[in-house]
């Protein structure tokens, strides 16, 4: 017990909990006026997403990473399987087909199928390692990550997948794997990007809706868009987080975030709340922490003498930084809308609570960060 | 391959130094991403936050109501009765009005008996402008009056009248001598009155002195055929507070408009269609940027049709005209007002309800100056339906006596009585005489007869015999209350309360009187119901629903106004009206009846035949001459009565149409109520013959 307490990387605890405990708070000021007579609603709930979340990570950190590592094929199989069922069973929601009710609780199988992905493609990875040759292990890892990702993608979740394909590459580069292997797969994604939004149209194969494609595109160009439809969130975005200034508008300020103009202001638009009510200053302070978060991660990648270790800590790190780059750049109309969430500030239960099963992992990875691989494991 | 494990053995340690290079590149990368963000923050938030805060200021986008036009209304022909014109509307916002009372800004004389004034307010609300004129909310209506062609306290009673509070601060006051009344100056803006383009300029380049005046393209009513069938068609106006309250107004926003009376009234739900949603966005000052666009269509009312006939109506409303004027050629000076049912007995389906004199619908229409003289008017009191106004009806009660009769069994097939010229209870010993119209007697009569000759001492002695039941005759009341009596008609219209008439009874002696003498329930009572006098008093719509059972056999029908609903696709659906209930009338009693109804028009002391002897096809009716006491108790001119119906003869009767004219003070009814319902037979069974049937002398029978 002393040795955990002694060993838990406090400064990535408190940056984790300053990050959540902040988006409470911003959450509360955000959905005040959603439900009428119910100020609390959003909050109550989110306040025990995170307390939920917190004991998780609490308990998660002092399990050590072996435990991760023999479980990973049923992991990967309850991937699978989640995101399977979700396509047949799950609630329908604005088009999309990505959660499964649980009655209290709505369950996103893609959400928490990110973090059961990294440590299953970190325990393969890792007990492939010097016998696969590099492109085996390349593809391997691709394909590894394939068959969620699709499942996910039809949902249709495309970010969630982007997501799936951007802790691969993390994990990879991590691993070793050769510089010109991602010349190929740069290469890869460029074709496919002109495939599904020219090419395979132009044949009459429409890969992805209407609407997901002018979401995707809308970024480019959201004032000629119309304003009413996929420009729109964007624009209002954009200018809740310019109406912010330099030191914010405050709460009773915040016109566009507090009145209807932004109806996504408590999930994928939380960030433009504290564009507008805290302004320059008070994004800046949120992306440091972020920052501080990242740093820890990766310390955690180098220090862990564990390859599994390191592996899942990159993916956890990649997870995050592209998750917090296109949510925020999307608020700000540099990414396109994809629809992921902000992590730790956004409202959703399973997000919450697997980021902060995240932070869990990468403190028990921390804890045990001196024992190498268990060498009798492969 | 993948999923088949190698062979167990130890691992290889993590190369440190290519881990460490490798996550520092990641974390370049990291790096750099978090630069490009707080970059474009910086652009949007220190460099260009001008432009988003005036886009911020800019953006209000505030949801209005897209009015649904109103359903239209039309008659069983397909004829527009009441349609909507498009228009502009000038409304005033109290909001932009001056709220408080300032006193301070009265003339120097003035100031104290501003100050008393605004002390006996209650909190929250203002003066009257008619109690404080120099109000700065009166002065400037009173300006926009006198630039829409308003005088001023026309257009402060126009905005103030829905806006009433008591001195207790409670809804509802209506202003009275010694009852004072104060605003509350909220709400909804109010509709003053439609405006030509020239006022609307005008008001317009001089906004700051015309605060709260807006302007709104909006439908009205309006009515094609001015005062026609007016009582049915009732009238729309703006919900007042205590209307929102009304479950008939479910969903209904303040500040839209409403029907108030008639089928307006009834079938407003369907009528007001829904409204849709329009966007408008505004800047911060309240000013609206750019076109409003539908952001949810409307979706309009539903077309209301009738069962009233429009050409049977209009010359129904003449007609009363035409009978008034016959009374008044026949000595009957009094005479001002009647009505006249027109209905299918086998439906209840009433295809002409006229009620005199009329009113034209479209002064309830802002500014509705011309309703309160409609209120005034105590003489004709216009707004009253006569047709649901219960008086005595005389001998035409007489057909309901007999029926009664004859269902508690005191009348048989063939049953004959005594006609004298008076009857006096066995044993009275106030010796009461109750006399018949005529002092000869008729000898012994049967029931044909006795409607045929209106003999009253025939009816006077079943009324007497009903009393000798049980319970001092209650069957008598049981039985006529079976036909309707005593109940408001169950028609699709709003009718009040006090429409039931009355069914005299012990019980209502006793409520109603306090010293025993009144209280006490005599035989001359029920004597004097059975030829339809004394306390007994019935609606035209009353009587016209208990003819149509006689008519179509004992089917009690419900009356109605109403068809059916016309959709936007042209589809029509019907509203069903069952019946009220089967009277299950003899049918051998049914044929005594209407033989009896058919020699009072036909026979040779028929007291219609002058009227209808030679009419084609045959009406069968009974007058009715109902003598009654005016406001002050002293005796008024007879009401005159026509209850009919047709074809109807002793071979075949089977009747398509049941005429009941009342001519109010109007004198006999075969006189002044039977040629009033001949014009209405004769336009519904001869319509291409557009002249009135001009009867020639009068006949002084009953």
């Amino acid at each position: 017990m002393r040795y955990y307490l002694r060993h838990l990387d406090f400064m990535l605890m408190a940056t984790a909990l300053a990050i959540t405990s902040y988006g409470l708070w911003i959450l509360r000021n955000a959905t005040r006026n959603d439900i009428p007579g119910d100020p609390t609603y959003y909050y109550n709930r989110q306040l025990a997403y995170a307390i939920v979340g917190v004991i998780g990570m609490v308990l998660i950190s002092a399990i050590p990473p072996r435990v991760f590592r023999k479980t990973h094929p049923f992991l990967y199989g309850f991937v699978i399987a989640s995101t399977a069922i979700v396509l047949v069973i799950g609630t329908s929601v604005q088009g999309g087909q990505r959660w499964i009710n649980l009655g209290l609780f709505q369950f996103q199988p893609s959400e928490l199928g990110k973090l059961l992905l990294i440590v299953g493609l970190a325990a393969l990875l890792a007990s492939r390692r010097h016998v696969w040759s590099p492109a085996r292990m390349t593809c391997g890892a691709i394909a590894y990550m394939m068959f969620p990702a699709l499942l996910v993608f039809a949902e249709p979740d495309f970010g969630t997948a982007l997501v799936y394909a951007a802790v691969t590459l993390g994990m990879l580069f991590v691993l070793g794997a050769p510089w010109r292997h991602f010349a190929w797969l740069g290469l890869a994604f460029v074709v496919m990007i002109a495939m599904v939004f020219s090419i395979l149209p132009g044949l009459g194969v429409p890969v992805l809706k209407q609407y997901q494609q002018d979401r995707l595109t809308a970024f480019l160009h959201p004032t000629s868009s119309n304003v009413q439809a996929d420009g729109y969130h964007l624009y209002q975005s954009m200018i809740a987080v310019g109406h912010g200034g330099t030191t914010g508008t405050g709460y009773a300020g915040a016109t566009q975030t507090r009145l209807d103009y932004l109806p996504e202001h408590a999930t994928d638009f939380i960030f433009s709340v504290v564009g507008e009510e805290r302004g320059f200053i008070g994004a800046v302070w949120l992306l440091g922490l972020y920052a501080l978060l990242i740093w820890r991660g990766l310390r955690i990648i180098t220090i862990s003498r564990s390859t599994f270790g390191s592996l899942v800590a990159a993916g956890i790190v990649s997870m995050l930084t592209f998750q917090i780059f296109i949510n925020i750049g999307m608020t700000i109309g540099i990414a396109p809308i994809t629809g992921i969430p902000l992590p730790f500030m956004s409202f959703g239960g399973t997000h919450t609570i697997t980021n902060l099963f995240a932070i869990g992992v990468l403190q028990a990875i921390h804890v045990h960060a001196y024992q190498g691989d268990d060498p009798l494991y492969a | 391959m993948v999923i088949q494990s190698p062979p167990s053995r130890p691992e290889p340690p993590p190369d440190q130094n290519q881990l460490v290079i490798r996550a520092a590149a990641l974390g370049l990368v990291a790096a750099i991403l978090f630069g490009i963000l707080i970059f474009r923050l910086w652009a949007l938030q220190v460099l260009h936050s001008d432009h988003y805060v005036a886009q911020a200021n800019q953006n209000e986008v505030r949801q209005l109501d897209l009015p649904a036009p109103r359903g239209q209304i039309v008659d069983r022909t397909g004829t527009v009765l009441v349609k909507n014109t498009s228009h502009v509307l000038a409304e005033v916002n109290p909001a932009g009005l001056p709220g408080k009372v300032d006193c301070t800004t009265f003339p120097a004389d003035q100031q104290s008996t501003c100050a008393a004034i605004v002390q006996a307010t209650p909190p929250g609300a203002v003066p009257r402008c008619a109690a404080l004129q120099l109000q700065a909310r009166c002065v400037e209506l009173a300006k926009l009056g006198k630039v829409l062609g308003l005088k001023k306290r026309d257009i402060w009673n126009t905005y103030e009248h829905t806006l009433y509070v008591n001195p207790d601060g409670s809804g509802g006051c209506t202003p009275k001598l010694g009852h004072p009344c104060y605003v509350v100056n909220a709400g909804a803006p109010l509709p003053i009155k439609t405006v030509t383009e020239p006022q609307v300029a005008y008001v317009l380049e001089r906004r700051s002195e015309f605060h709260g005046v807006q302007f709104l393209q909006t439908t009205q009513r309006q009515y094609p055929f001015h005062d026609l069938a007016a009582n049915v068609l009732g009238y729309v106006s703006q919900i007042s507070q205590g209307e929102l309250k009304d479950p008939n107004f479910h969903g209904v926003k303040s500040g839209s408009d409403v029907g108030q009376a008639g089928v307006e009234y009834s079938y407003d739900s369907k009528l007001r269609g829904i409204d849709g949603i329009l966007q408008q966005n505004y800047d911060a000052t309240g000013r609206a940027v750019g076109q409003a666009y539908v952001q949810q269509a409307a979706q309009p009312g539903e077309t209301l049709k009738l069962t009233i006939d429009y050409r049977l109506q209009q010359i129904a409303q003449r007609a009363i005209a035409y009978g008034i004027q016959v009374a008044h050629s026949n000595a009957e000076p009094y005479a001002h007002t009647g009505a006249i049912v027109a209905m299918n007995p086998q439906t209840g389906a009433i295809l002409a309800m006229a009620s005199y004199p009329s009113y034209d619908p479209s002064v309830f229409l802002p500014p509705a100056k011309g309703a309160a003289k409609l209120y005034r008017d105590a003489y004709n009191q216009p707004l009253v339906d006569k047709t649901l106004e219960p008086k005595s009806p005389g001998s035409t009660f007489k057909s309901i006596t007999a029926a009664s009769a004859w269902n508690a069994g005191l009348l048989g097939p063939g049953s004959t009585l005594d006609c004298p010229g008076q009857f006096t209870v066995p044993g009275d010993t106030s010796h009461t005489v109750f006399h018949n119209w005529t002092t000869a007697s008729s000898g012994r009569i049967n029931l044909p007869t006795a409607l045929e000759i209106s003999c009253d001492t025939f009816f006077y002695q079943l009324g007497y015999s009903f009393y000798l039941r049980p319970n001092q005759g209650i069957e008598f009341q049981k039985q006529i209350r079976r036909f309707g009596f005593g109940t408001t008609p169950p028609l699709d219209i709003p009718v009040p309360s006090y429409d039931s008439g009355l069914v005299p009874d012990p019980t209502w002696r006793i409520q109603t009187y306090s010293n025993p003498i009144d209280q006490a329930w005599n035989p001359g009572y029920d004597i004097q119901m059975a030829i339809g006098q004394g306390d007994l008093t019935v609606s035209p719509m009353q009587l016209a629903v208990a003819y149509s059972a006689i008519a179509n056999g004992g089917k009690l029908v419900t009356p109605h106004v109403a068809e059916g609903w016309i959709d936007s696709s042209g589809n029509e659906q019907k509203i069903p009206f069952a019946p009220q209930r089967n009277l299950h009338l003899s049918s051998e009693m049914l044929r005594e009846i209407r033989l009896g109804l058919y020699e009072a028009s036909h026979g040779s002391l028929g007291t219609s035949t002058p009227v209808f002897g030679t009419f084609q096809p045959s009406v069968a009716g009974k007058t009715g001459t109902a003598d009654h006491l005016d406001k002050n108790g002293n005796p008024a001119s007879p009401n005159a009565w026509y209850a009919s119906m047709a074809p109807c003869d002793p071979t075949s009767c089977n009747p398509k149409l049941v005429v009941v004219a009342l001519i109010n003070d109007g004198g006999h009814g075969g006189v002044s109520a039977a040629p009033a319902a001949l014009q209405v037979f004769q336009a519904y069974f001869h319509p291409q013959n557009q002249r009135l049937i001009r009867v020639v002398g009068s006949d002084q029978s009953r």
